[in-house]
């Protein structure tokens, strides 16, 4: 399977005009939240200037998901596969096998039924393509 | 390995990440700032702060069991947390 990652170079922002030079409110691609506002910044070309503020105080709040290549806050993020959890989501473990439903024994990450490995099911549609 | 993955989601909601964290949080509608759910006004802006955290939005993008709400991906042929079989086509959760 050919992954598609969207080239995104920053999260949504949006810029406020500031006396010494413009303030960039950068939000969560999820959730809409307002993440950060960076201090005034000033350079020649509006593409520089916004990729040193996203560079100098942006990025470190965001975490960037490896499917669909949208920046997001740490609650919105899977970190057990560096997705958001749109692509995939949160999971704990089952006590009952997703695939055929029996219950789990609770001794490892395969059902000890049919063989089907119980954590990550967001992953296995993958391997199914592959 | 239940009680390992426990430890694990402790130790990730701490950090921020999770449903704890989600639940815990509510973007202010006005504003869009980040709130926390308990409060009922928003810090920045003073307007009312939605009922709906972030775990609400989480929920309503995913498919999720009719019986215990457990929020399911697209292959789960069975719920993990109460082991009904799954719909084969079923809503989106209501916020």
């Amino acid at each position: 399977m050919v992954l598609v990652l969207k080239e995104k170079k920053t999260a949504n922002f949006r810029i406020v005009p500031d006396k010494n030079g413009n303030r960039y409110e950068f939000f969560c691609d999820l959730s809409y939240a307002l993440v950060c506002t960076t201090a005034p910044i000033k350079k020649d070309k509006p593409e520089e200037e916004l990729l040193f503020a996203w560079e100098t105080e942006g990025r470190q709040h965001f975490n960037k998901c490896q499917k669909c290549g949208k920046w997001i806050i740490d609650a919105m993020f899977n970190p057990d596969v560096f997705t958001c959890v749109n692509c995939t989501p949160i999971e704990e473990y089952p006590d009952y096998c997703p695939e055929c439903g029996a219950e789990t024994k609770d001794t490892g990450y395969f059902c000890h039924i049919c063989g089907t490995r119980l954590l990550y099911g967001g992953e296995m549609e993958d391997e199914k393509a592959n | 390995m239940k009680k390992q993955t426990e430890i694990r989601k402790k130790a990730l909601s701490r950090f921020g990440f999770g449903t704890s964290a989600m639940k815990a949080l509510v973007v202010c509608e006005n504003c869009n700032s980040l709130e926390s759910s308990g409060r009922i006004y928003c810090s920045k802006c003073d307007s009312k702060l939605p009922k709906t955290s972030l775990y609400n939005l989480y929920k309503s993008q995913h498919t999720c069991c009719s019986k215990c709400g457990t929020v399911l991906s697209v292959n789960m042929r069975y719920c993990p947390h109460c082991g009904i079989r799954v719909k084969e086509k079923y809503a989106l959760c209501a916020l």
